[in-house]
């Protein structure tokens, strides 16, 4: 049997290489983000007072409670708004 | 003298002296030491091939102190033990096998675990002891993460037969001996500071956590933090980072058990103590904390926007909340799906399939609600008496919606606007609205979690109203169903400022309030909050109790 490709298959052969190679390019860039400091890591200082916890900035309001969107123009409530008028038109026929 | 002998008698000098940091200072094994050490090994290796020679050598310096004569600051069996170890350990080590460095340190630390042991002398080797536990939990760590090194080590386990226990596992038991060891230590606390052995107790904690979160085997952790709530000082006695990486560590597994108001609780506490400028730890407890704040409605607001731990993550988390505030079931999906190239690191994280369950149940509220603000009429007149409700039909409508835009529906493409480009039909006014159409190559194939209900499972009324019944029965929808009308009835729309406000009260007040009522506010188990009264220690009732009349 000879060892040189077929012709004709090369070019599929390069192309599956490529996309295979692209494709653990992609898993070693997927595997090194979700590793990103991957560890709750030791902290360097045994202890520290409560002022060097403080950060600039807001530190009241971290949480938002009442979030609730009432505006009905946006995209998702002007379609689902078509949608319930429509069905709405069909029962009455 | 040789460095040995001066290594020993500096040893005893400090035991002597009960110097515990001299003693955690010169009983290191962590690379990188001072050349010292590699004398030390050196001369080990050329000298002290015979044990029973070491051992001579080491009772020679540390004389162990007599039964009747037993000065303070003498040496105890554990403690020749354990230096004996120590000895062996430099002069065997091979550091380029990680291995067999495991093995020998697992050994260092047993034996340094039993001289900790003694309850009059035993102190004096904490800071060793958990200077070695801590080494060993990072090879350990090091370890996990080089299957091509412990692959052999699994293989062998399960040819003995014996349960599959990783290294890490059980690197996590041998510490967890230290731990209990301290836990169970009867000194007292005395005033600000937890007493003799206890000081130890969330050093040893810590590291056993990390390591029972790296096997994902934390339900080991139970017994543990029962055993902290009934034994342990309060927190509050311990330093910073011990605080910290312990309520974040509590607040995982309160988290992975969902328990996540009492998770929030350890988190929000975790954050908040942490140091400003230890952004890694700041970040690992954010993940979390903003997970479980999202299944509790709260969403994190603009103040994190500046802070560099938040750097990447709020992009990740607002496509999930901004679905749940508009109630677009479709766009939630798709936030936490493939498309949106964050599930792998929502499921890496652990969070994928708490936010995915919990949150759904936010977006139906929200889509209830976003139905009812579209299709209410609200009355011309205002002393109206009629309540305001909502057509489960049309939250059938609202769900069926939300199902075709997953499985790829739309509009069909006009014909007439194909033929005649740029200009539309007159009477398009007129026209009816097309219905949506599935997609040409059919109905896109959604697995269970992807569809609305399960997969391409349509949403029928029965569903939709047992959903309804189920938001109002955790109170996060105000009101009643008349099965009969086929609607959701507002109560109080009156006294609750209109029906919006009394119908769809905000989700994180209804889950606080329950949490009030239900005591899970404050006192969360595993969180030593308080002294406890009594000293929590053991009384002998013997020669008390005895029987009425006996004396």
């Amino acid at each position: 049997m000879s060892a040189a490709p077929a012709s004709g298959a090369a070019p599929t052969n390069k192309a599956a290489v490529a996309d295979k190679s692209a494709e653990s390019a992609k898993d070693v860039k997927l595997a090194a983000a979700l590793e990103e400091d991957d560890e709750f890591e030791d902290f360097p200082v045994e202890n520290w007072t409560k002022e060097d916890t403080e950060v600039p900035g807001d530190n009241t309001h971290l949480w938002e409670e009442s979030w609730d969107d009432d505006d009905t123009n946006e995209d998702f409530s002007a379609q689902l708004k078509e949608e319930l008028k429509k069905v709405e038109a069909n029962k009455k026929k | 003298m040789a460095i040995v002998d001066e290594f020993l008698a500096s040893i005893s000098s400090f035991l002597r002296k009960k110097d515990a940091e001299q003693l955690r200072l010169y009983l290191r094994v962590e690379p990188p030491l001072p050349d010292h050490f590699m004398q030390l090994s050196k001369e080990l290796k050329q000298s002290y091939r015979d044990n029973n020679r070491l051992e001579r050598q080491i009772e020679k310096f540390i004389p162990e102190h007599g039964d009747f004569a037993s000065e303070e600051g003498d040496a105890w069996p554990g403690f020749l033990a354990f230096i004996k170890e120590y000895l062996e350990f430099w002069r065997d080590v091979d550091f380029d096998n990680l291995l067999a460095t495991h093995a020998q340190l697992t050994t260092l630390v047993n034996t340094s675990i039993t001289a900790l042991s003694n309850p009059s002398y035993g102190i004096v080797v904490l800071p060793t002891a958990i200077q070695l536990s801590s080494n060993l939990a990072k090879l350990g760590m090091m370890l996990d993460k080089r299957p091509d090194l412990t692959s052999r080590l699994r293989k062998v386990a399960d040819a003995g037969g014996e349960g599959r226990k990783t290294l890490v596992e059980g690197t996590a038991e041998t510490i967890q001996r230290a731990f209990t060891m301290c836990l169970t230590d009867r000194s007292h606390s005395a005033g600000s500071k937890p007493g003799g052995r206890k000081v130890g107790i969330y050093s040893f904690a810590n590291m056993v956590l990390k390591l029972l979160f790296q096997c994902r085997k934390t339900q080991l952790a139970t017994q543990m933090f029962q055993n902290i709530t009934q034994h342990s000082p309060q927190l509050s006695l311990y330093p910073a980072s011990q605080r910290v990486t312990y309520l974040y560590y509590l607040g995982r597994f309160l988290f992975s058990n969902n328990h996540f108001f009492r998770a929030q609780l350890c988190l929000q506490s975790a954050y908040y103590q942490c140091h400003a400028q230890c952004i890694n730890q700041r970040r690992h407890i954010l993940i979390y904390l903003i997970s479980t704040n999202l299944i509790l409605g709260r969403f994190p607001s603009r103040a994190f926007m500046s802070r560099p731990e938040a750097k990447g993550l709020l992009e990740k988390f607002s496509p999930v909340s901004i679905a749940i505030r508009k109630g677009d079931m479709a766009a939630f999906k798709r936030a936490l799906g493939p498309e949106s190239e964050n599930q792998q690191w929502f499921f890496h994280k652990g969070v994928y399939l708490p936010l995915l369950c919990r949150c759904e149940v936010l977006v139906w509220r929200s889509l209830a609600r976003r139905v009812f603000l579209l299709t209410y009429q609200f009355p011309t007149d205002p002393n109206s008496r009629k309540a305001a409700t909502l057509d489960i039909l049309d939250m059938v409508t609202a769900a069926q919606f939300c199902q075709k835009i997953l499985e790829g529906w739309g509009k069909p493409v006009d014909p007439l606007a194909v033929m005649q480009p740029g200009r539309t039909h007159m009477n398009t006014i007129f026209m009816k609205v097309p219905d949506l159409v599935p997609p040409a190559g059919g109905r896109k194939k959604l697995r269970a979690q992807q569809g609305v209900i399960f997969g391409n499972k349509m949403p029928d009324i029965l569903e939709v109203e047992a959903i309804i019944a189920s938001l109002v029965q955790q109170g996060l929808l105000h009101g009643f169903i008349s099965h009969n009308q086929g609607k959701f009835a507002i109560l109080g729309a009156k006294q609750r400022g209109g029906p919006l406000n009394a119908g769809f009260p905000d989700v994180w007040e209804v889950i606080r309030d329950r949490a009030k009522r239900e005591g899970r506010d404050s006192e969360v188990p595993g969180w030593v909050q308080h002294e406890k009264r009594g000293g929590g220690g053991v009384v002998n009732l013997t020669g008390i109790a005895r029987p009425v009349g006996s004396g």
